[in-house]
């Protein structure tokens, strides 16, 4: 497993992340995130400004994939996790509302984008995802 | 395919004209799957061709996305999330694989290289130029062949998750 703290910075919301979950009968869903937080050694946080579709999909089934860009060169790392819980206040969930207002009014949508929770992952493992220049895994 | 009997029992729905210019232009495109443990994986996607009528997608993935691959051949399901990363209109298109060819044909090849140099056109409109966007680039393509099932309209706002309906 790549640690994370070697790849901090794919989680400074230089470069959208996107989350893949799946349904309880089978149906993967894909979707944009705004930024990525690294929380600790094992755990990172999403900014929910998810569709329905996404937020049930954990509430049924509890693993994702998320993938995270690194903005100096875009190599991708592809972050399997479960879902543990939802903050909807405390400084992570904070954070992410200060960075995600300036994210929507850098970008034109300020009041589209809006954070109503921090959900938090277990990272169960993270690979960097092979590429022209490295195509080994 | 094993799962096809289960998953091609549902109505195709075709993609139109003007939907089918959108997939086919620099969109990022990223695709989910997932295993029959219903552990989900995202990939990148590397262009895509509507059929002419609209009723498929030949889209590529890369070569080493052998999860992604290995998902298609067991469970056959898939989402392909199509975004402007310049104005965010988002098109996700659900369906079944119907095709793993297993190698790309000299028609993909092509399809690949215009794909990515559009994106890297829509890229640089944000910021991000060549060689910054290098380790984006797959080590190769190979082709998979969607029938279209389910089409939402996922553009940030109060459409999000709007159905569409597609051409009659």
């Amino acid at each position: 497993m790549v640690p994370l703290r070697s790849i901090e910075a794919c989680f400074q919301g230089a470069i959208p992340a996107v989350i893949a979950t799946c349904s309880a009968d089978g149906e993967p869903n894909i979707t944009h995130l705004s930024q990525v937080y690294l929380i600790d050694d094992e755990h990172v946080g999403v900014s929910n400004q998810f569709f329905t579709k996404t937020a049930n999909n954990l509430a049924d089934n509890p693993v994702a994939s998320i993938l995270v860009v690194e903005p100096s060169g875009c190599e991708s790392y592809q972050l399997l996790v479960h879902y543990e819980r939802r903050d909807t206040d405390g400084p992570l969930y904070h954070e992410a509302r200060h960075s995600v207002e300036a994210i929507a009014a850098l970008t034109g949508m300020a009041g589209v984008f809006e954070v109503r929770a921090v959900d938090v992952f277990r990272v169960l493992n993270c690979a960097r995802v092979p590429n022209e220049l490295r195509p080994d895994p | 395919m094993p799962y096809a009997s289960e998953v091609l029992e549902r109505e195709s729905l075709t993609v139109d004209d003007e939907l089918a210019a959108f997939l086919q232009s620099g969109v990022a495109a990223l695709a989910a799957t997932a295993d029959a443990d219903l552990v989900p994986d995202g990939t990148r996607v590397w262009g895509c061709a509507v059929a002419p009528a609209g009723d498929r997608l030949r889209i590529l993935v890369p070569v080493t996305a052998t999860q992604t691959l290995a998902n298609l051949a067991t469970t056959g399901r898939i989402a392909v999330c199509f975004t402007d990363v310049v104005v965010y209109r988002s098109v996700q298109i659900k369906g079944a694989a119907v095709e793993l060819p297993g190698r790309a044909l000299p028609s993909d090849l092509a399809l690949f290289k215009s794909y990515r140099d559009a994106l890297f056109t829509s890229i640089a409109k944000v910021g991000l130029e060549y060689p910054a966007v290098a380790g984006f680039i797959p080590v190769g393509v190979v082709p998979v062949v969607i029938d279209v099932q389910q089409m939402f309209d996922q553009t940030p706002g109060p459409g999000a998750g709007r159905h569409l309906s597609g051409r009659p």
